[in-house]
């Protein structure tokens, strides 16, 4: 997984990478010869200053590219900047008329070129807001007074996960390294995967990955410190979660947001179950209002 | 059943609501007799707290008959008198194994809150905001107490409920806060505040070997009912507080200090004006004016005890008097559930009768009316006391 993903980047990157050295070069000739660029494309000699702010401009621009390729921020920068070229050339065309064609050659040189640095920095944003939504890492950690055996033996078994995960609706054990998951519905989908276990150090740690054919790419670790001086045990889990779609009537990717105050949710609940034999709660209390909700779960009502 | 709801500023009211029921094997249910309005509810009674919602029930003084119990629930029976603790508390984490139980954490559901505004969450509070896991509260007919093993203790027939009520909160807060104090033989204690945690904290005071206590306030029937128990008493509408203690302490101070007033103190003049603008203005959450005077009377090397209620962010505090002059701050939630037990024998033994704060009674259908003069000091109002 990680392998195709970092040639995708690669090839990715070697467009922006064109435009950046096209710019620095582009931007040396408008500082070092400023003269020789306005004969070229059509400009008057006393544009020479402004021809040498524009150089800076591209090399800045360029620099900014070439420095991380797969940021969109570079890119957006040498839009700008063609902007402004078009508007040197649109407003030149009144004065020194020999020179007519040339600017006509040049604007269209331009246009084209400014076309290419729109479609790049369009692209180069979509894929950092989809690269963003798509994976989601996360780490957290809990101490818990119990002693790792005790925290362990309900994690292995797997089958009580959804007691303290909300958002599942079942996890079932189908051999000795495999087990089935499923969510409670996130708008109208249920996710299902299969998993297996990776490693096994009993008391210690756990870590296990869905298989490779399931619709969600996700893999997770548990680790069970013991503290010093009988404090407990530090529990620490790291999970990482990347669905293939969009479950429909979501309308959106989960936010990392909601990922996250749900990780931490369950991890509370985990040390509440464990060290008080239950899960604190106060939904089906009475209240002097019609809805059972409150707003803050409306907040975090994303994930059941 | 009916329950005391919140709707806003100054707007409470009594409704009829779901009756609760049992949701873990470690609750109860109690058919609540007797419940108070706390001088903390009036904070929520006057917007000052974030994280409430139109509907919630308040309340967190109350006690009450057991009518059921979870599965778990093995220490108490049906029947059993009993009150509740405020702060709820599972008995099993770090923090309750220390005792510190209004720091339980694990009673919490909603932590995330509480942890953006305090660095770190603490216990469930009945009925006092989603930041305190957003419990229903006693001032109703009925309440669901979690963790009923570790929280509520019997009452011994033969005891007025008025005379045990106050060990759900004020009584214990009152004494939790003198202990805190670290009081030595020979001291003065100056106490800010002569509402019912005041009072308490006078009385307290004295219980742990106080030799003079001090009280500061404006409403003369406050300072009455502190003279009433043992008080010499300051009007800070009359006199200058500083001057006046530092006269009475031999020119140093008070040794210790009770801020039993809290982030709704009434100041005056400049002060005074600069807090309320900067807390209409909401560049401040608090008004720390107790507080300011407590540190700059305190004597050297002195303790100032805080069981006033603050919720966020104070202006203008003199950290330097305090650093520089050897001064220990100590505060808290109280954590009832460790007092309960040596409190109720010291009622027991007729070592003090806190009923006597009690200035009005009425229905819960009244409650509404008890706010308002609880909050404006109307007809001498002290405690006000609901039965449902």
């Amino acid at each position: 997984m990680r392998d195709t993903s970092s040639q995708k980047s690669a090839q990715a990157t070697s467009f922006p990478r064109t435009l950046g050295w096209f710019g620095i070069a582009l931007g040396t000739a408008e500082i070092l010869a400023p003269y020789w660029v306005a004969r070229r494309v059509g400009l008057s000699p006393d544009t020479s200053s402004t021809i040498r702010w524009q150089g800076l401009r591209e090399i800045i621009s360029g620099a900014l590219i070439l420095k991380n390729p797969s940021s969109p921020i570079g890119m957006w920068a040498r839009v700008a900047g063609d902007a402004i070229d078009l508007t040197l050339l649109a407003r030149a065309s009144d004065s020194h008329t020999g020179q007519n064609e040339k600017r006509r050659r040049s604007r269209l040189l331009v246009s084209t070129i400014s076309a290419l640095d729109v479609a790049c920095a369009a692209s180069l944003s979509r894929l950092k807001a989809s690269h963003s939504a798509r994976s989601t890492e996360f780490r957290e950690s809990i101490t818990i007074e119990k002693p790792p055996h005790e925290l362990y033996r309900f994690w292995r078994s797997f089958d009580q996960l959804p007691v303290v995960m909300n958002y599942l609706e079942s996890v079932t054990v189908l051999d000795d390294k495999h087990s089935h998951w499923v969510t409670k519905p996130l708008g109208d989908t249920r996710f299902e995967w299969d998993c297996e276990i990776v490693s096994d150090e009993p008391d210690r740690s756990i870590s296990w990955r869905s298989t490779p054919d399931s619709e969600i790419c996700t893999e997770g670790s548990v680790r069970f410190n013991p503290l010093d001086h009988q404090r407990g045990t530090r529990v620490s889990v790291e999970m990482n979660f990347i669905p293939t779609r969009v479950p429909p009537g979501l309308g959106r990717p989960l936010s990392k947001l909601a990922i996250y105050l749900a990780v931490r949710r369950d991890l509370r609940r985990f040390k509440q179950l464990m060290e008080t034999g239950e899960i604190a709660t106060v939904k089906g209390q009475p209240a002097g209002r019609s809805s059972g909700e409150t707003w803050l779960d409306r907040l975090t009502s994303e994930l059941p | 059943m009916k329950a005391l709801c919140w709707y806003g500023k100054e707007d409470v009211r009594v409704e009829k609501v779901a009756d609760p029921e049992i949701l873990n094997p470690r609750d109860a249910i109690v058919k609540i007799t007797s419940t108070a309005i706390c001088g903390s509810d009036l904070h929520l009674y006057g917007g000052f707290v974030p994280g409430m919602q139109k509907g919630d029930i308040l309340g967190h003084e109350f006690m009450g008959e057991v009518v059921e119990v979870g599965s778990e629930v093995k220490n108490l029976s049906l029947g059993d008198r009993v009150v509740v603790p405020f702060p709820i508390s599972c008995g099993s984490c770090f923090f309750c194994h220390k005792a510190l139980y209004s720091l339980c954490e694990n009673s919490n559901p909603n932590t995330e809150l509480a942890e953006q505004l305090w660095g770190h969450s603490t216990a469930g509070i009945f009925g006092y905001s989603h930041i305190s896991g957003g419990y229903a509260g006693g001032q109703a007919e009925y309440a669901r107490v979690p963790f009923a093993d570790i929280g509520p203790i019997r009452i011994p027939d033969g005891i007025d409920d008025e005379q045990v009520l106050f060990l759900s909160d004020i009584f214990p807060t009152g004494y939790m806060a003198a202990e805190s104090c670290d009081i030595e033989p020979g001291d003065t204690v100056a106490v800010w505040g002569c509402g019912p945690v005041g009072l308490f904290s006078i009385a307290s005071a004295y219980l742990l070997g106080a030799e003079r206590v001090i009280a500061i306030d404006n409403v003369p029937q406050r300072l009455k009912f502190a003279q009433r128990w043992g008080a010499e008493t300051l009007n800070f509408d009359e006199v200058g507080i500083y001057d006046a203690l530092r006269e009475k302490t031999a020119g140093r101070g008070p040794d210790r200090c009770i801020d039993a007033v809290g982030m709704e103190a009434h100041g005056h003049g400049l002060v005074g004006l600069y807090d309320l603008t900067k807390q209409a203005l909401m560049l401040e959450t608090d008004r720390p004016i107790a507080l300011r005077e407590a540190m700059m009377t305190c004597r050297n090397g002195g303790t100032i005890s805080v069981p006033g209620v603050y919720g966020g962010l104070v202006d203008k505090i003199p950290f330097g008097s305090v650093m520089n002059r050897s001064i220990t701050i100590k505060t808290g939630q109280t954590h009832v559930q460790r007092y309960m037990e040596p409190l109720l024998q010291r009622i027991l033994n007729g070592d003090i009768d806190p009923s006597a704060i009690i200035t009005h009674r009425m229905s819960l259908d009244e409650a509404p009316a008890g706010y308002s003069q609880f909050k404006y000091s109307r007809n001498e109002c002290t405690k006000v006391v609901l039965h449902p």
